[in-house]
């Protein structure tokens, strides 16, 4: 089961000094989905990241049960992270030259030897799922769509908790992005993850169990 | 532990230099890189920026090069003027430059010097500890060949049984160094003088070739051999022989007459032992009228010289090493800046920060070491082709042949920057994951 989410006091302040967040409170019970919605630039991806434990937030507390981020060094965050979070960006970030395969199970490479082979077979097995069969092609020339659900194959492949996705079916069409909607909910529900989705997708919001929405770095409860 | 280190035979302390430098090279790679498998992304990386990374390899390649090529390049000089030396056991002249002689007799690099007259050649050729006592003559060419007169004796010396033909049988006659552009058989005028002060046609004597000497690494394969008299003659002097009536058989050889004897620049010396060439040497080093030398020992003078420039050449190689390690080091980060968004990218991904130091480090190290064996590779080329050039312009046999000097050389080179290349790589372990995730 994925842990639950407490925030408070979160402030995030741009190196120029300007508020980019500002959530006095913000709770997701262990297992559960939220949607976040809003306006570009209103703070989306930045809140993702930091949950992520990807910022240094100017003040606030951020916890995962009892593990406050918030508290830890970056060392800690990324060794949390590696055990309990995966993560969709929303402009993909994969390793160009690699196939899809590689992508998908590029935790691999540096996971304990133990854990190596079960990943790398995770994630060809959501690739399969997610209707990518070439996944030794280098991913430079895939589609848009293609990348996204190479992204989601690689969120999917370790054995992560908590599923961050940002914008996760906006380079897809109407029926590809419900079918990818499908399989991460799939997940999600099979193995307890708590998930946060940022998205303007109505269809994906409306399967969230909470929907939650961000204006100027503000949260509308909804 | 110093005089156990000088008990050990030469190639084995070289090896064992070779392994102290190669061994902390292999912890480093194994401390930053054991349990994890960064080369999947080093191959994608190296591939992404494959023509910045080509350019690195080559700015390595050719600083590395230039050491490797000037290193080789000098011990190839020394080899090959001590192996053109190693028929000289001993050379008694004139009093003057035992470096101009040395040029002279040995490099057949023509200078004016005095002469040794006929009386102080007989005391020379007729000392019971010497075994061949060659008098030479220079001062003629043929198309840039040097024409020297000899006895056949040192012809012997020089080139054992001669590789083709035979020894002169008249002043007319004449034997080849294997360079030389000319076969048995084919008659040849030399021209009086050397280089540009030749006379064309003032001998007004034609030579022919009878047969042509072993190669002996030496200034001496582009050399023409003639009978000693023959030069005197058609200088218009006395041929060592007193003239006797109706006498039409040319004479060769000693005992020459020291009333006849014109003189000779240098003699050079074969004594019976290394014992007796001592002897000799000092015998006619104290005499008034001449001088007597090893050309071993001037070389070795000389290499003391060449010695100290060569470290101060090796200074400057290590300077330029330095500099050339320091824009590696820039260019390493350069290049790390490429990367920097897929490092940081791994972070995101939960990569411990080892793992994104094996991946920069590994990185480093491979264009590091392929640039210091293309190095070898373009230091081994520019070795043979300048010692083709020196070969070519002096007839010294220079061969080119990288040493365990280069080696240690490029070893310390790759250590020093794949050490110098941990830098990069914290510096990108610095950088904030955030801004580098959204640039
Ligand atoms: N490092 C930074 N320095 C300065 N401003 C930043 C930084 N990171 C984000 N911002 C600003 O913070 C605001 C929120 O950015 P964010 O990416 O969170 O928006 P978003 O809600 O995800 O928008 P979109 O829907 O377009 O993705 C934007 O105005 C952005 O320019
Ligand atoms: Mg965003």
């Amino acid at each position: 089961m994925g842990p639950a989410l407490s925030i408070s006091d979160l402030r995030v302040t741009s190196p120029s000094g300007r508020s980019l967040l500002d959530v006095s409170s913000l709770n997701l019970p262990a297992g559960k989905t939220m949607g976040i919605a809003g306006p570009s630039g209103a703070g989306k991806s930045t809140l993702l990241f930091a949950v992520a434990g990807l910022i240094v937030p100017t003040a606030g507390r951020i916890a995962w049960d009892d593990t406050v981020i918030t508290d830890m060094r970056q060392r800690a965050r990324t060794a949390f992270r590696r055990r309990s979070v995966g993560m969709i960006f929303q402009d993909f970030l994969l390793f160009d030259e690699l196939g899809a395969a590689a992508n998908a199970g590029v935790s691999a490479l540096f996971q304990p030897a133990a854990k190596r082979v079960a990943l790398q077979e995770t994630a060809e097995t959501h690739l399969n799922s997610f209707g990518l069969s070439d996944v030794s092609r280098p991913v430079a020339s895939f589609s848009g769509g293609e990348r996204q659900r190479v992204a989601a194959a690689r969120a999917l492949a370790g054995e992560a908790t908590i599923l961050l996705a940002d914008e996760p079916t906006a380079s897809l069409h109407r029926e590809a992005a419900d079918a990818l909607t499908d399989d991460l909910l799939d997940q999600v529900a099979a193995r307890g993850m708590t998930m946060v989705v940022v998205s303007h997708d109505a269809a994906l919001l409306n399967r969230m169990d909470s929907v939650v929405e961000i204006t100027d770095g503000r949260i509308n409860h909804g | 532990m110093v005089d156990l280190w000088h008990s050990l035979s030469a190639p084995l302390q070289d090896s064992l230099l070779l392994i102290a430098l190669l061994a902390p090279l292999g912890l480093l790679g194994w401390i930053t890189i054991a349990g994890f498998s960064p080369l999947p992304l080093v191959r994608a990386i190296l591939w992404r920026f494959r023509w910045a990374n080509a350019l690195f390899v080559s700015l390595i390649a050719v600083s590395v090069g230039l050491g490797v090529g000037i290193l080789a390049q000098e011990r190839g000089l020394r080899v090959g003027t001590a192996t053109a030396a190693d028929k000289f056991d001993l050379i008694i002249a004139a009093p003057g430059s035992e470096l101009t002689m040395l040029m002279a007799a040995v490099y057949l690099q023509p200078s004016n010097v005095g002469l040794v007259d006929g009386q102080v050649y007989t005391r020379i050729a007729e000392d019971p500890l010497v075994d061949l006592a060659a008098p030479l003559a220079f001062g003629d060419s043929y198309k840039g060949a040097p024409v020297i007169g000899t006895i056949s004796e040192f012809v012997a010396h020089l080139s054992g049984t001669l590789a083709e033909g035979e020894i002169w049988q008249t002043y007319d006659h004449a034997v080849i160094g294997a360079d030389v552009p000319l076969s048995i058989g084919e008659k040849f005028e030399p021209a009086h003088g050397f280089g540009f002060a030749v006379q064309e046609g003032v001998h007004g004597h034609q030579l022919t070739v009878m047969g042509v000497m072993q190669p002996t690494g030496s200034p001496w394969d582009r050399a023409i051999l003639v009978p000693i008299e023959a030069v005197w003659e058609t200088h218009g002097m006395f041929t060592g022989h007193a003239p006797e009536d109706n006498d039409h058989t040319d004479r060769f050889g000693p005992p020459f007459d020291a009333d006849f004897f014109p003189g000779t620049p240098a003699v050079v010396v074969r004594a019976q032992s290394l014992a007796a060439a001592y002897t000799l040497q000092s015998t006619f080093a104290r005499d008034g009228e001449t001088m007597a030398f090893f050309p071993g020992a001037v070389l070795a003078g000389l290499y003391n010289v060449m010695g100290d420039v060569r470290q101060a050449m090796s200074l400057m190689a290590s300077v330029t090493q330095i500099l050339v390690a320091a824009s590696v080091l820039m260019g390493l980060f350069i290049l790390s800046q490429l990367f920097q968004r897929q490092m940081a990218l791994l972070q995101a991904l939960g990569a411990p920060r080892r793992f994104v130091l094996s991946v920069v480090w590994l990185y480093a190290t491979v264009l590091t070491i392929a640039g210091a064996l293309f190095g070898l590779v373009v230091g081994f080329v520019s070795a043979l082709v300048l010692s083709e050039v020196v070969s070519d312009r002096t007839g010294i046999n220079v061969t080119a042949q990288i040493g365990w000097g280069e080696v240690h050389l490029i070893a310390a080179f790759v250590l020093g920057v794949s050490v110098l290349s941990l830098v990069p790589g914290i510096a990108v372990l610095r950088r904030d994951i955030a801004t580098s995730l959204r640039s």
